[in-house]
């Protein structure tokens, strides 16, 4: 029998286009690395560790090929957002389970790549945020305002046996200057407005300023490397703009509401993990709607969402369950958005 | 480029293309392994191997038997005007030595009804090709004008022309039916395919030719308007078409001006796209204006040729040539000499590899047609026919492995296939349900619709055989339905049946119940009246009463 | 007694609500079992009896009733799966004692051994065998479905039963990741030609 054309192919395959993605992450990893010392590194090593293991071991269970699977590069990205969303220093042991539950139920119990409904990186996280609350919102303050600096053994022994040779715990190097344990910005604000401080009173203290400063840097590089990932057409570019465009109009509505009792829109799109959802997270096409128009919804009604969890809901930052929330209703927002296809605008319309 | 835009600056019958098509996709041209050698004439093969059919019924009459010798144009198969099958004659001197069912290259492999005539190498053959026609002098080109459309269009029914841009479709039945409801030819001079180089060899070449062929369509059916439809990788082409039609314009073509009216005709240069050269996509892209779903382009007054078909209408019409040949594009490389050759229809590959000393001992295939729409043949007796434009000969790893492995990557939903699909479709669902087996999801998502234009599969990151689904999808599809009339059919006659045989056996019981009733009644009577005489006297009393009645 | 008012509001509305059901089932019921013809529907209508009943129709009343629905050869594994989403079930394997999933045949009489004594049309469940007493008896090839209950009836066996040959109008394209079924070339004893 005759095999079916076409012959020909471009260079694309999803191998590199994941191996690319990895890559546009460098620059926020370095960032990361500047700001937050050892922690960041040693996070993302062990979680594309767990993730590349736990993916070999549901193919080999499954019986399928794990050279062919693990090619692809999926296990190794989804390993390395995990990790990125974590705090530096986490317990080993809480990424473990973070990341094995990601992959094998998020992902490989759907039925593998392109057949989960969920952003596996975000139910791992989300999982662990909910469970840990604690020690997930313990995040180091900026090295430029930190008290101590932990060394390369330091944040080894901290991850993994949770205290230093010298007594240290995770706790000791929260602490700046004066004393004040720090969290990010986003955490700060909320805890502030739930003591009845006005945002003018947050965003005027020097700690602030500092922390956001590095904060701000970390979320442009992260906007450097989606910008590469543009150009090189390997994101498309509605879901970005349609969830920076969502948070913005949402956040200004607020802001211009109440100036006091909420985060400008540049803070908002500056702070937390808003560059990363919006050129990595949530532009994840096995999860994300697959129209044109519908991308447009997604991306948008993403962004609402995660002004107004982050403004009225209990955690501080919202990019994870907005994501979340949003991979729900993707059928239904394909379903009503399908382009009109070629002649049937002029069809007579029988009565269907 | 800039070549183009001094043609359309300094012209008012050179155009730009206003409209776009959706989707698309540029693959690499190749065009220049063959568009840069003139045409030439390959050497006729010893035995031809002429396609009767491409389905398992032949659609008309044999006109010749085993053993009898035919001439070059001779009518081998008359087919009825009324069918969708056209005319095949002989493509050479020479004695049909078989008929009988051969490898003629459909995708099942199958073999189908084919003659097999051996050349006659002992007389001259008449395969030279034609010079081309100058439209101002010569007298007999002009018979045409005087013709009706239907003496027009019996003529290429005669002739046994098709759509020679690759469908096949008899181009008498398309005319006929476009009769008096079109007023805009469109010639389709595109050629968006890989490749593929025919087209533009012939427009630099033969200009004239395919133009009388376009007026004498434009005729035939009632049009007014010509747009030649062209890309713009093809400067050289451009340039002699507009001289033609600018010398033809200003030569005033000495036509009776009471009984002919020269239509306006207009060059639009697109882009280069795959697949902007669609029959549907051409529309589009020159229009503005989208064929409606289900219905054909006479539905909007056009219609739409290629320029290989026109050239071959002007053959008949004016020179009363019947169709034996075409122009093939022999590329790739394992062709020392990659270029256009006319080529008699019915030449099996092995002839082509032969005359061309192609290198084609390591390849496992060739490509009929282009590499995203062509079949891939790997029996090299399989003949050339009338939808060949173009065979490639290649080693090219690309070209040999077409994703057909065992089992493919997951599909990431990444939504290149729907970015570049120009009819609008959404190949992720299509692919998604066609895997799911979920037919009546995938009537709704369009899966007719789909031309098979390959660019989804082109540009998947995860290498799935898209068009695969689609192909396999549209056949399940198809068989179920048939499969279901089918099985509503035997349901209707074993209902039938069986309210048949019960009514038969509601009779016989009826019956039986009278029998058995009258006997009963028989036996009654027996009882009280043993030897008949009460019944007698009885009888006897009841005539006379009636006797009474009826004197008073 | 507090709890004397939430039982009186609860009584109310459970009597409510079954009043509205009552009704409901009085003034819409149907006749017959539409579920019944819905699963007939999806049957082949080979009427064979492979499945131990005798025709399409009593098995559909049998699996309304709870029989299991992967008795049906000719209807095959699409049948048993578009049963199970109809009836919400699970898919199970072709059972195959009551027979194989084939291709299609179709029934072929050896007209030089007819003896004309239309045991075979009485059998045929559809009236795809023409014929008379003492006549030639043939099968409309079009119209058999393949069921086999005219084999056993005709006391000379000159009735074959081959494959229906695949040709290039029910050529269909093979599943891009398997060999289809349908394509494999399977040997018979006379490849039939289906003329439509």
């Amino acid at each position: 029998m005759n095999l079916s054309s076409p012959f020909i192919h471009n260079d694309k395959t999803t191998s590199r286009i994941m191996l690319l993605v990895c890559s546009a992450l460098i620059p926020g990893i370095l960032v990361s690395f500047y700001f937050f010392g050892w922690g960041t590194l040693i996070n993302l090593v062990v979680c594309s560790v767990y993730a590349v293991s736990a993916e070999a071991l549901i193919m080999w269970l499954r019986k399928k090929s794990i050279a062919k699977a693990l090619s692809d590069n999926s296990a190794l990205l989804t390993g390395l957002l995990i990790g990125l969303s974590f705090p530096p220093m986490l317990p080993w042991w809480m990424s473990f389970i973070g990341v094995w539950f990601a992959i094998i139920i998020a992902k490989q119990l759907y039925g593998g790549l392109g057949f989960n409904p969920f952003n596996p990186a975000m139910v791992g996280y989300v999982l662990l945020l909910i469970s840990f609350p604690v020690e997930m919102t313990s995040w180091l303050p900026s090295h430029e305002i930190a008290q101590q600096h932990p060394s390369f053994l330091e944040t080894l022994q901290i991850t993994f046996v949770g205290t230093t040779s010298d007594g240290n715990k995770l706790i000791d190097y929260r602490m700046l200057a004066d004393g004040f344990t720090m969290a990010t910005p986003l955490d700060e604000s909320k805890t502030a407005f739930s003591l009845g401080l006005m945002t003018s009173e947050i965003i005027e203290t020097s700690h602030f300023i500092t922390n956001t400063n590095s904060w701000f840097w970390l979320n442009i590089s992260f906007l450097v490397g989606g910008l590469l990932l543009l150009a090189n057409r390997v994101i498309h570019w509605h879901i970005p703009t349609s969830m920076l465009l969502g948070m913005t109009i949402t956040a200004s509505v607020l802001y211009l509401y109440d100036n006091q009792l909420f985060l400008s829109p540049w803070l908002h799109l500056t702070m937390g993990a808003t560059m990363l959802g919006a050129f990595f997270i949530a532009t994840d096409p096995v999860t994300a709607s697959t129209t044109p128009k519908g991308r447009l919804i997604y991306g948008a009604i993403i962004g609402f969402f995660i002004v107004i969890i982050r403004s009225f809901g209990g955690y501080p930052d919202a990019v994870a369950f907005a994501v979340l929330l949003l991979n729900i209703a993707v059928p239904t927002i394909d379903h009503y958005t399908k382009p009109s296809v070629y002649g049937s605008q002029t069809r007579e319309n029988i009565n269907a | 480029m800039s070549n183009i835009t001094e043609i359309v600056k300094d012209s008012n019958i050179v155009k730009f293309a206003e409209h776009k098509i959706p989707g698309g996709i540029h693959p690499a041209e190749f065009k220049s392994l063959s568009n840069q050698q003139p045409i030439k004439t390959l050497p006729l093969a010893q035995e031809l191997i002429i396609p009767l059919t491409n389905s398992d019924h032949i659609s008309g009459e044999l006109q010749v038997n085993i053993g009898d010798q035919v001439s070059n144009g001779q009518l081998i198969l008359a087919s009825a005007t009324e069918t969708m099958a056209s005319n095949i004659h002989s493509p050479c001197d020479g004695t049909v030595l078989e008929i009988d069912k051969k490898n003629t290259g459909h995708p099942s492999s199958l073999p189908l009804a084919a003659i097999l005539i051996k050349q006659d190498s002992k007389t001259p053959q008449s395969t030279g090709i034609k010079k081309a026609t100058r439209l101002q002098t010569n007298k007999t080109n002009r018979n045409w004008i005087s013709a009706t459309p239907q003496e027009i269009i019996e003529r290429i029914h005669q002739a046994g022309i098709v759509g020679l841009g690759g469908a096949a479709f008899p181009t008498h039945t398309k005319f006929q039916t476009s009769l008096g409801k079109v007023n805009t030819l469109i010639v389709n001079a595109m050629e968006c395919e890989p490749y593929i180089t025919c087209d533009d060899r012939l427009l630099q070449e033969n200009s004239s030719d395919i133009l009388l062929g376009a007026l004498i369509t434009a005729k035939a059916v009632g049009a007014s308007k010509i747009l030649f439809g062209i890309e713009d990788n093809k400067p050289e082409a451009i340039a002699n078409l507009k001289n033609e039609i600018t010398s033809l314009i200003k030569s005033n073509y000495n036509y009776d001006k009471k009984n002919y009216q020269l239509p306006n005709i207009e060059i639009v240069i697109a882009k280069a796209k795959y697949p902007s050269g669609g029959e549907k996509q051409l529309i589009q892209l020159l229009t503005g204006r989208e064929v409606p779903q289900g219905k054909y382009p006479a539905e909007l007054g056009i219609l739409v040729q290629n320029v290989a078909t026109l050239y071959a209408v002007n053959n008949a019409v004016v020179h009363d040539i019947n169709l034996t040949q075409r122009l093939v594009t022999i590329t790739g490389d394992c062709v020392p000499q990659p270029g256009n050759y006319w080529i008699q229809f019915g030449t099996p590959i092995s002839h082509i590899i032969d005359s061309l000393q192609i290198d084609s001992g390591d390849i496992p295939h060739v490509i009929f047609g282009g590499p995203l729409m062509g079949v891939a043949i790997s029996d090299f007796n399989v003949p050339t026919q009338k939808s060949t434009n173009c065979i490639i000969f290649d080693s090219n790893e690309k070209l040999l492995n077409n994703n057909q492995e065992d089992s493919h990557s997951a599909c990431i939903r990444c939504g290149e296939c729907e970015s570049v699909c120009p009819v609008s479709l959404l190949p992720q669902q299509l692919f998604w349900f066609s895997q799911s087996e979920q037919w009546e999801q995938l009537e709704n998502q369009d899966l007719f619709d789909c031309i098979e234009c390959g660019a989804c599969t082109y540009v998947c990151p995860s290498i799935i055989p898209l068009v695969g689904y689609y192909r396999y999808a549209k056949s399940e599809i198809k068989y179920l339905d048939a499969k279901n009339k089918k099985s509503e059919l035997a349901k209707k006659r074993f209902e039938n049946r069986e309210n048949r045989l019960a009514k038969i056996k509601a009779e016989r019981e009826e019956k039986r119940r009278k029998t058995a009733e009258a006997r009963k009644l028989a036996a009654l009577n027996k009882e009280q009246d043993p030897d008949g005489k009460k019944s007698a006297i009885q009888a006897a009393l009841d005539r006379v009463k009636n006797k009474k009645e009826q004197q008073s | 007694m507090e709890i004397l008012e939430p039982i009186i509001v609860l009584t109310l509305f459970a009597s409510v609500c079954g009043a509205l059901l009552g009704f409901a089932a009085i003034k819409f019921k149907t006749e017959g079992n539409p579920i019944v013809d819905q699963i007939n529907g999806l049957l082949p209508q080979t009427q064979c009896g492979q499945c131990g009943h005798p025709g399409c129709k009593p098995y559909a009343e049998a699996i309304s009733k709870g029989e299991a629905i992967n008795r049906c050869p000719p209807g095959g594994e699409a049948g048993i799966k578009a049963l199970a989403e109809l009836l919400e079930l699970e898919i199970l394997e072709l059972d195959e004692s009551c027979g194989e999933e084939t291709r299609p045949r179709v029934a072929y009489i050896r007209e030089e051994e007819c003896i004309g004594c239309t045991k075979c049309i009485q059998a045929c469940p559809v009236d795809a065998i023409v014929g008379a007493a003492k006549l030639m008896h043939t099968v409309i090839l079009s119209e058999c479905t393949g069921c086999d209950l005219c084999i056993p009836p005709c006391p000379v066996d000159c009735i074959d039963m081959p494959f229906v040959e695949t040709t290039s109008d029910n050529w269909r394209w093979a599943h891009p990741n398997k060999a289809a079924p349908s394509n494999k070339k399977n040997d018979s004893l006379i490849d039939v030609k289906l003329v439509s």
